[in-house]
């Protein structure tokens, strides 16, 4: 049976070449852009090699402090005091990293030979949050970090330009004009990692005394969550609130905010915007396929009217209404997988050339290199999942309508070819 | 011949459905995304009050191991102070450069902002602005657009300073009696009096944001002695090619002046890119035209299919008319203006859908208000893309009618 429909379709398809080019062509275009939008918001947001705790991150804000009277002294940032009150005691996280603001320095063997380099100081929690593979040496440990060793971790590219080889543990480096041991050298991170992307990190002065602005709620550091499970997130934030609340009560003259926290769909996408991206993109994918839609059920729908006869026969050998109308939708579904894999390959080939302005966030455009996307997150087996719902929901969507009208036909109608 | 038009089209609704309504649903989303280019595309036109082209930012940074640990002046005056000095001199020399300037302030494609409340006569009256410390000759740099007066007497000195204010700042100050030697102070401290030497154009950080108050001061010395400055320098155009890593190569050995090093080079136009992408900018203008050019590809090719059937269904009606006389040329008007009028008919509805998404704020108002004007271009704009797209998806088919043969025509009813 289903090898009579297969061969049916492909009649079809021959005898109405100029219906089936339109057709194909029309539901490329509109599964390519459906499978770009789908795979950069996967791609950015789901779980994948190096931050594959992507769905449990809480990310903080940027902390807002200011005189409580008047509004005045106004300060963007948040000191590592008033991070630590925040998300020090937060129940349903796994850990907490905390990070001292980033920034680019000049690094290398000597005033001569250095660049710029983009430096991370990090604290000992960041290696479990984030999968980094260590290709030598390991990572700084607690000792080191709270006694505030100058100690560093490099990538395989700043020790290859820097020292020409990678067995470089043990070895000095200057950032920023100071002497650090290298104790760790990592595979280098595609800049498409946007929280775990670095070229060094060194540690933070954990005792380091804090701005005194604002009661000392003034600083430079960020945190990242790890709740303990996907679920634990929106938890996890009503307890960084809550935290908020109790800090500013132990405050005299000044009030601290952290008006957002972000989860990894907000961090990626929209970070200005209140608006829900993950909605956006729903609503985006959804308006590419109805339009299109509209267009082959129109073109169905006139195709219809031709195959009326073909139908009444049918019925009148005992077909029932709905068995004719799979064999229609099927028709049509072998039409747009044809259509699908041509759009699914154009996708591809898309994402690969405009893959920074598609893929990138912040980090990648600094970062002059290693935008190098393994071929392998094209072919996970949620990509291939989502190019065949968009298939059928495409082909449900313009099939439906036209034939289930012409199936409804009256046999006599049908016959009579009206 | 529109009442005979508008007839068939009555008859025919059934099958006009489909295509009716795609061509207002696509209105609608065409109409969106083309307000919101619209609103992108003016924002880019609009002058920012100053010229960044052939414009470079110097990062100077200073070797933590050779900063002075004084509080004394003069010693921070002859180790920190005086070497950037030499810092600006020697740039000043390099071949292409026409003017160095150096200043404190609202960086242009940068986050941070620096601002200041200040009051006139009217202490009642508190306006805010951004600031910019500048050099002298921070005016040769950025050639900034002037309205009245000039840079003169920029000396942090002079008492009370001078002040160059933008329009909109100095209108709001002095409630729209600006004029040049008006005084104003601080509002914070007191004690430090300013005088209106020169009023600039609107100014804005960057060319997607809406225009914003803004103030130019003298740099002081003392702060030169807490921080490094920002430092631009003017290229003449001929000698702009590739200056960035000339510079860089060339440079780096004689900037190491006193703790200074050159730590990078950028062009304006450099900053602006990356700037524009970390905002997202250049991801919404891109997404919008690609999404522009989605519809109206599904336009040309539903209408050019509907039309392609219409011409087989419709062989026979096609066929009478040519026999009784029609030429092929009212034929293909025929087809045409029927098309147009399907659109046409569309577009009402349309229409008053799109004025109620403006009125309901869900256009994108950030850089622009909603005004009438705008939605008279973008209506006007979407209008023709869809009748160019119509047009062009009869064409042929109607081409294909026009040169049918009234006897087969009427042979296949």
């Amino acid at each position: 049976m289903y090898k009579q429909y297969l061969k049916q379709s492909l009649q079809m398809l021959k005898q109405n070449k100029f219906f089936s080019i339109i057709s194909i062509v029309g539901t490329a275009l509109t599964i390519a852009f459906v499978m770009v939008i789908y795979m950069v918001y996967d791609i950015r947001t789901d779980n994948v090699s190096l931050e594959n705790n992507r769905d449990r991150m809480v990310y903080s804000g940027d902390g807002y402090s200011y005189l409580t009277k008047d509004h005045s002294s106004c300060n963007s940032g948040m000191s590592l005091k008033a991070a630590k009150a925040v998300f020090g005691s937060l129940p349903h996280a796994e850990l907490v990293a905390y990070e001292k603001e980033s920034f680019v320095a000049y690094t290398g063997s000597s005033q001569e030979n250095g660049m710029k380099r983009k430096v991370k100081q990090v604290d000992t929690a960041t290696w479990k949050l984030f999968h980094y593979q260590f290709i030598a040496g390991c990572p700084f440990n607690d000792e080191e970090f709270s006694a505030f060793r100058k100690v560093a971790v490099i990538t395989e590219s700043v020790a290859k330009q820097t020292f020409y080889t990678t067995d470089v543990v043990g070895k000095d480096i200057l950032v920023n004009f100071q002497p650090y041991r290298i104790v760790g050298v990592i595979k280098d991170i595609s800049s498409l990692f946007d929280a775990a992307f670095s070229e060094v990190w060194i540690p933070y002065d954990l005792n380091a005394p804090d701005w005194r602005t604002n009661e000392q709620m003034y600083g430079v550091y960020k945190a990242i969550v790890l709740a303990k499970s996907p679920s634990d997130v929106d938890v996890v934030k009503k307890e960084i609130a809550n935290n908020v609340r109790k800090l500013n009560k132990t405050l005299v003259e000044h009030t601290f905010e952290m008006q957002k926290t972000y989860t990894q769909v907000e961090h990626s996408f929209l970070k200005d915007s209140d608006l829900n991206p993950m909605w956006i993109f729903f609503g985006l994918a959804l308006v590419l396929l109805i339009v299109p839609a509209i267009n082959i059920s129109g073109l169905l729908s006139s195709q219809m009217n031709k195959r009326l006869s073909e139908i009444g026969v049918r019925k009148a050998y005992g077909a029932h209404k709905y068995q004719v109308l799979t064999q229609l939708m099927t028709e049509n579904f072998i039409l747009a997988l044809i259509g699908g894999i041509i759009g699914f390959i154009f996708s591809c080939v898309t994402l690969y050339i405009f893959k920074v302005w598609l893929l990138a966030g912040d980090t990648a455009l600094h970062a002059a290199q290693n935008f190098d996307i393994s071929i392998f997150l094209f072919l996970r087996p949620s990509v291939f999942a989502g190019v065949f719902l968009a298939c059928l929901l495409f082909n449900l969507l313009s099939v439906f309508i036209p034939a289930y009208q012409a199936t409804k036909k009256n046999i006599i109608d049908a016959l009579k070819g009206e | 011949m529109i009442k005979s038009i508008l007839k068939r089209i009555w008859v025919q609704r059934r099958g006009n459905t489909w295509i009716f309504s795609e061509l207002l649903i696509v209105f609608v989303l065409l109409w969106y995304a083309t307000d919101f280019l619209f609103v992108y595309a003016k924002s880019a036109f609009e002058p920012k009050g100053y010229n960044t082209e052939h414009v470079y930012h110097i990062a100077i940074s200073a070797n933590p191991n050779l900063i002075p640990k004084t509080s004394n002046e003069d010693s921070l005056n002859t180790l920190w102070v005086k070497p950037y000095n030499e810092l600006i001199r020697r740039i000043k020399s390099y071949p292409g450069v026409e003017a160095v300037c150096y200043y404190f302030g609202t960086e242009s494609y940068s986050e941070g902002t620096m601002f200041q409340c200040y009051v006139s006569k009217d202490t009642a009256h508190v306006v805010q602005a951004n600031i910019f410390y500048v050099s002298p000759d921070y005016y040769n740099v950025f050639k900034i657009d002037m309205v009245k007066g000039r840079f003169t007497n920029w000396n942090m000195n002079e008492q009370p300073q001078p002040a160059v204010l933008t329009t909109d700042f100095a209108d709001s100050l002095f409630r729209g009696k600006s004029e040049i030697g008006n005084s104003f102070s601080d509002y914070y401290e007191s004690g430090k009096h300013y005088k209106v030497v020169g009023i600039a154009q609107k100014s804005k950080q960057d060319e997607y944001n809406r225009y914003d108050k803004f103030i130019y001061v003298p740099i002081e010395e003392y702060m030169i002695q807490a921080n490094i400055p920002s430092t631009a320098v003017r290229v003449r155009a001929e000698e702009d090619h590739h200056f960035a890593e000339t510079f860089m190569n060339k440079m780096r050995k004689r900037l190491q002046v006193g703790p200074y090093y050159l730590f990078n080079i950028e062009s304006y136009d450099e900053s602006k890119q990356i700037y524009d992408a970390s905002k997202g900018t250049s991801n919404y203008i891109k997404s919008g035209s690609a999404l522009i050019l989605f519809f109206i590809i599904n336009i040309f090719l539903g209408v050019i299919g509907t039309f392609w059937f219409r011409t087989q269904s419709r062989s026979s009606e096609i066929g009478l008319r040519m026999a009784l006389g029609s030429s092929k040329r009212e034929l293909r008007r025929l087809m045409i203006s029927e098309g147009i009028i399907l659109l046409n008919l569309a577009a009402i509805p349309a229409i008053i859908i799109c004025i109620n998404i403006g009125h309901a704020d869900f256009t994108f108002n950030k850089l622009m208000d909603f005004t009438v004007l705008r939605f008279f271009i973008c209506t006007l704009i979407t209008y023709v893309l869809m009748i160019v797209m119509v047009v062009l998806g009869i064409w042929y088919p109607s081409k294909v009618a026009s040169n049918i043969l009234p006897v087969d025509a009427l042979r296949n009813e």
